[in-house]
């Protein structure tokens, strides 16, 4: 990272050039924070209240999706059951799947990051509050999308999978594949969201004095997963939108008369699927390493361990995808790759669990409810990781894939590694979002009957497995073996739906009986207790320095007086602004104080048209699709046209420190966020090139046949890539400079470069059939995609000129152009990767 | 402080390449168009996980208490710590990624 | 015929992978319980040692880490992996002389070739193999995909459109083993699924050369009567019986019908009644079935047609 002098203007703090455009100057520090009420709660884009929505909305969809489960048992509860027919009882286990995985685990992680985050990393807000409350919105209409098809009745029925051909348009005529393929590829715009916003409020807005090795331990989970989800979404997302163009155009990605590969899409979801197993899991086993020093009053044992451990489980776990293909006759080379790379997630894992025993081992453990949970997260993961292990044996997985023994297996993992301890968070941080405590009599039977039932439901099913019983089968006949094992699977499972049951009237109930929780009610030692519940809406009236991993034990001043008068950074409130301390990622010293949004509709104005676009191509009204994109558009417009706040010092409140405001500094936050983003999109672009090169190696007639693209147009293409780059190169350096007018030559000329790479790309690609093969599809595809990435490059650089023609940037405020150099750069090694692999690949013509 | 968050990713950040090229190796030699002879994968893979191995080794080195003198912060114990168990369980892993390529004789065992 | 006549439907264990019948579903269940045992072990040792820490007698130890963090983990996995490889080799290797039958599976039945280079005998949705010789499955589709599975034979093997998979077996006892698709693979997925009927060698060859003429006679003139039923109602289009009606290939070769153990693959009991509640509604008894509905015929018809199917064995 070369790091330039960023370029600030020292001015006095009543200087109308202040950067605080948009302040409230009439209001207090308090009233600035005050979530707006009424209907104009929807505009809110506070952390706090972006993460409970999450939570309620994901937990609605957990108990939509248990009552599926419920169907789901309760129809094969004897053999030959008619409770269900086929169709319905396909739809429910597809969409329990569905919802649990898409709907449920990730929306809740990702609820609990929004909420925990800024609390125990001491910021006052996320550190992108409106895409925060964007990825909500979209999580919320795509979630609405695919829970609508039941009312269409055509509730997706292919399995949560999707696997093609099956879910092509061949043999699933109606809707029900397409609202699976929208809805969900919606919903999972909140995720990659979440994970950028993730990795930058991570880093770069911590407390001052906080360096990574004194971060609460859950944020390095949290971090770990965030990249995880930035690389493993990406697969799916791209494997969705081929399938969907498959169904929509008639593109032939997977049709095998013309070259495609119906294991292709199974590369690309599990390549995604495995990971994802993963990164639900890492967040929870986070929370368990955060709850479990708390009630044994000793910190975690091996806090660097565990950093290993998350960090080598975040890769490893990329390893393993193939281990869900055992089946499908691959080599028996690549077979053994899998089976010696999953049994390899072992080590860390291990290293994890230990770790976990020996803070157990440190004192004595307080028996509260949360504490159950972790207990029963560790007697039911473990047992879950065994199976894992024993399904890695590729023999034994020829036996037990697609069988109930699986079904066991999975479930012991997901509930075990993430239901459990998400229960235990919900009981341990219940009082900061209703600052009251539940209560730890109904919890012991909400854990025991939810332990007792699931261990019954479950256990059976491994059993039910091996005496050869296969997964997604709405009947059995009578007398092979499974009928009294499913009846027990299901009295089992509706034991653990009375637990569930119990847990949400013990939350009615202690809204308003519980008893008020105290100031730091279970002694906890990290930063998200240091106010008494619920902590204010600004989370910290001075953010204080932190000089230890366990600060609320090992520093005094922060619990021997009240909270609000505890000492720290930006007490001061001179802008009128909402703002947080923003930090060198790795030390956690003081960088800049980072101006945070206001409440505004954007968010939701935004996602509401990109609902509208995806909805109405469901219904196939174009004109209606075309509607939707242009509000999102115009709604991504308002949101990059605002007034710039940085190029300006401020008083940190931190002695006679003065900190510039957004600066310009490649450990800008904004900075993060666009590597982050381009971290996603060389993901997404990989996942295609890997779609490419597969098939080019599987299906070397296709590869052969097809004609190649025009060479003279790609060679060139490949020379503008180099220009594009070189630019990227240039708005870096001028993004420090103090001159603004003569940077919108560079701006112009990234516009007109990504332009012509375009326009070139199409020269290329024109004379190759999209429909001819699937190979050539891929091509196009990849067309498609960089083509997208340059149309956003040249209407960002378009943006950026005009702001800078219009006198909208003063000097010391071109980050822009500091971020649309990273941006550029890699669109521009994308632009040349493709006119490259137009070079190369395609047989004779 | 660099230098080491640096080297709690870097021995991992390997194994994944390593685990990449070894697939790509393996599905090179073993699909359709079997561009490469058992012999070629198995040198190949072996140069590889040599290779990779010993950066890995060397990393283990640099992270422990001997191959670092320099006066250190508790965080920085701390980030070593997590750098050598990372490049520990990264070393073993890459190894596992060879054993397949050694332990079969063909594509189809 | 003994071995043919009567569908192990609803027998218990009958598809069980832990009463193994095939070298490969034998040396399967051998890692099965050898893991089984292992893994209960370590697990019941981690219990104790929790509830060791729980109680306070132990005191945290570095070692801890290295010894179940890294040693445990290893040795084991190690260990697993070995053998489980030396299985898979084991279990996946073809025996050049291996009888081949051709299996490709339909929504929602099993189309089945016996020795397609050679005999090429054509049946479905029930297999017949000898014991003790080796066999060589090879696996097909030409619609969704479908997952071969016989559990007390061997573990499961795809069937992907555009790929041919292969998947041998080596039936060790004689006797009928249930097997069922393991793929979820539309509306009726629960309701595909075959025998296998392991034979003596001999019986086998006997059976083979059988089964490899034509159909069996019409003998009475109700059966008469079924089988013009049979090509007058069109079924031929869609259905071969062979010296009757040729070249059908949509729907399940009827030849030897009659013979099987199972209707609607391995689904009902074959006799003329369940037959002939099938081709009154097929869709009724398994949804998604392509075969439209023949209630149209009038009653002594379809008695007459039932009849005769079932009399082909």
């Amino acid at each position: 990272m070369t790091e330039r002098q960023a370029y600030v203007v020292d001015l006095p703090e009543d200087e109308s050039y202040s950067g605080s455009a948009k302040g409230e100057p009439g209001k207090s520090f308090e009233r600035i924070w005050d979530a707006p009420q009424g209907v104009r709660h929807l505009s809110s884009v506070s952390h706090r209240v972006v993460g409970k929505r999450f939570l309620v909305t994901g937990f609605v969809f957990f108990l939509i999706a248990g009552f599926l489960a419920l169907l789901v048992r309760t129809q094969l509860i004897v053999p030959d059951n008619t409770f269900l027919d086929s169709e319905t009882y396909n739809q429910v286990f597809t969409m329990h799947g569905t919802i649990m995985m898409f709907l449920f685990a990730i929306p809740m992680l990702e609820g609990f990051a929004v909420h925990l985050i800024p609390l125990m990393v001491g910021a006052r807000d996320l550190v992108f509050p409106r895409l925060g409350a964007f990825g909500y919105y979209c999580y919320l209409f795509g979630g609405i999308i695919v829970l609508s098809s039941f009312l269409f009745d055509a509730a997706p029925a292919g399995g949560w999978f999707m696997y093609v051909p099956l879910s092509t348009s061949t043999y699933t005529q109606d809707l029900s594949a397409d609202f699976w393929l929208i809805g969900i590829t919606f919903a999972e715009i909140a995720s990659v969201t979440a994970a950028v916003e993730i990795i930058a409020a991570i880093l770069c807005t911590r407390a001052p004095g906080m360096s990574l090795a004194k971060m609460p331990i859950l944020m390095w989970y949290l971090l770990v997963t965030a990249f995880m989800i930035a690389v493993g979404f990406p697969p799916l997302i791209i494997g969705s939108i081929l399938l969907e163009a498959e169904r929509l155009l008639g593109l032939p990605f997977f049709e095998v008369a013309l070259g495609g590969d119906p294991l292709l899409w199974q590369h690309l979801f599990w390549l995604f699927g495995h990971p994802e197993v993963y990164i639900i899991f890492l967040p929870a086993a986070g929370m368990v390493a955060t709850m479990l020093p708390t009630f044994v009053g000793k910190p975690l044992f091996g806090y660097g361990f565990a950093v290993a451990a998350v960090v080598s489980m975040g890769f490893l776990s990329f390893g393993l995808w193939a281990h869900h293909m055992f089946a499908t006759g691959l080599p028996v080379m690549s077979l053994t790759l899998f089976s010696a790379a999953s049994t390899m997630v072992a080590i860390p894992t291990g290293v994890q669990i230990f770790c976990f025993l020996a803070t157990l081992a440190e004192g004595r453990p307080r028996m509260s409810v949360p504490m159950l949970f972790i207990l029963g997260f560790l007697f039911i993961f473990v047992l879950g990781g065994l199976t894992g292990v024993m399904v890695a044996a590729v023999p034994f997985n020829l036996q037990a894939h697609d069988s109930y023994f699986v079904v066991a297996h999975l479930h012991y993992v997901l509930i075990g590694g993430f239901v459990f301890p998400m229960f235990g968070a919900l009981y341990y941080w219940m009082p900061q979002f209703t600052g009251r405590m539940m209560s730890e009599t109904l919890g012991r039977w909400v854990f025991w009957l939810m332990f007792i039932g699931f261990n019954l439901a479950f256990f059976m099913m491994h059993l039910t497995g091996l005496r050869g019983m296969p997964r997604r089968i709405a009947s059995y006949p009578e007398g092979l073996g499974w009928d009294r094992l499913n009846m027990l699977s299901t009295l089992g499972s509706y034991i653990l739906a009375a637990g569930v049951l119990l847990f949400v009237f013990d939350f009615f109930r202690h809204r308003r009986h519980g008893t008020q929780a105290p100031r730091n009610p279970w002694g906890a030692a990290t930063l998200e207790w240091l106010y008494p519940p619920i902590p204010p809406g600004f989370n910290f009236h001075a953010i204080p320095e932190i000089r230890s991993r366990e600060p609320l034990w090992d520093q005094p001043e922060l619990m021997d007086r009240p909270a609000p008068e505890i000492d720290g950074a930006l007490r001061p409130c001179t802008d009128h602004r909402r703002e947080t301390m923003g930090n060198d990622p790795i030390t956690g010293a003081p960088l800049q104080i980072v101006r945070l949004p206001h409440p505004t509709w954007v968010p939701l104005i935004t996602a509401f048209g990109l609902a509208l676009g995806f909805g109405a191509t469901l219904a196939s009204l174009y004109w209606l699709v075309a509607v939707g994109f242009a509000i999102a558009l115009a709604g991504f417009t308002a949101w990059v046209w605002e007034p710039s706040d940085s190029g300006v010092l401020r008083d940190s409140g931190l002695g006679d420190l003065r900190l510039p405001v957004n600066v310009v500094d490649p450990r800008s936050h904004l900075h993060f966020a666009v590597v982050g983003t381009m971290m996603i999109s060389a993901a997404l672009f990989a996942s295609l090139l890997f779609a490419g090169l597969y098939l080019w190696n599987t299906q070397p007639h296709w590869a052969e046949t097809t004609p190649p693209a025009a060479p003279l147009e790609a060679g060139l293409a490949l020379g503008v890539s180099i220009v594009v780059f070189l630019l990227g190169l240039a708005s870096h350096r001028a993004a420090f400079t103090a001159k603004v007018t003569p940077v919108i030559v560079i701006d112009l000329g990234l516009a007109l470069g990504s332009a012509a790479l375009g326009a070139l790309l199409f020269m290329s690609i024109r004379t190759v059939d999209p429909y001819g093969s699937a190979y050539a599809a891929v091509g196009w595809a990849l067309f498609a995609f960089v083509a997208g990435y340059l149309a956003v490059a040249i209407y960002w650089s378009l943006v950026n000129a005009l702001r800078k023609a219009v006198g909208a940037v003063k000097p010391g405020q071109m980050l822009p152009n500091l971020l649309i150099a990273t941006y550029a750069k890699v669109v521009a090694i994308m632009g040349g990767m493709t006119a490259a692999a137009y070079l190369l690949a395609g047989g004779a013509a | 402080m660099t230098r080491l968050t640096y080297a709690i990713a870097k021995p991992v950040l390997l194994w994944a390449l390593h685990f990449a090229l070894i697939y790509a190796l393996i599905s090179a030699a073993c699909a359709p168009r079997a561009l490469l002879t058992q012999e070629v994968l198995v040198v190949t893979a072996a140069v590889l996980t040599l290779t990779a191995a010993t950066l890995q080794i060397f990393w283990l080195w640099r992270t422990s208490s001997n191959g670092d003198s320099e006066p250190q912060s508790s965080d920085e114990l701390l980030l070593r710590r997590a750098a050598w168990w990372t490049a520990l369980i990264s070393l073993i892993a890459t190894l596992a990624n060879l054993m397949p390529v050694l332990i079969l004789p063909g594509c189809q065992g | 015929m003994s071995g043919t006549s009567q569908s192990a439907l609803g027998e218990f264990g009958v598809q069980s992978a832990l009463a193994p019948e095939g070298a490969g579903a034998t040396a399967i269940n051998g890692l099965t319980i050898g893991m089984t045992i292992a893994f209960g072990v370590i697990f019941v040792l981690l219990v104790l040692f929790a509830w060791a820490v729980l109680a306070g007698r132990l005191a945290p130890r570095r070692w801890w880490i290295w010894a179940g963090g890294i040693a445990l983990p290893l040795v084991s996995v190690l260990a697993l992996v070995v053998v489980s490889t030396g299985i898979l080799q084991k279990i996946t290797r073809e025996e050049p002389d291996a009888l081949v039958i051709e299996v490709t599976g339909k929504q929602f039945w099993w189309d089945v070739l016996y020795d397609p280079e050679g005999w090429a005998l054509r049946d479905a949705n029930e297999i017949v193999i000898p014991k003790g010789r080796p066999v060589t499955f090879r696996l097909k589709s030409d619609n969704v995909i479908h997952s071969f599975w016989v559990p007390k034979l061997t573990g499961k093997m795809d069937m992907i459109p555009g790929r041919v998979n292969t998947l041998p077996v080596l039936a060790t006892e004689t006797g009928r083993f249930r097997g069922q698709c393991a793929e979820f693979c539309g509306l009726s997925h629960p309701k595909m699924a075959f025998e296998v009927v392991v034979l003596e060698p001999a019986e086998f060859d006997a059976w083979m050369q059988r089964n490899s003429g034509e159909a069996r006679d019409a003998a009475r003139s109700e059966l008469l009567r079924g089988r013009d039923v049979f090509v007058e109602a069109g079924c031929p289009a869609c259905h071969t019986i062979r010296g009757v009606a040729d070249g059908g290939t949509l729907g399940p070769d009827l030849t030897r019908v009659g013979g099987r153990g199972s209707l609607g693959a391995g689904m009902w009991r074959m006799n003329q009644g369940t037959l002939a509640g099938w081709i009154a509604d097929p869709s009724a008894m398994k949804p998604g079935a392509e075969m439209p509905s023949y209630n149209h015929l009038p009653g002594p018809d379809l008695r007459a047609l039932s009849a005769y199917l079932a009399s082909l064995k």
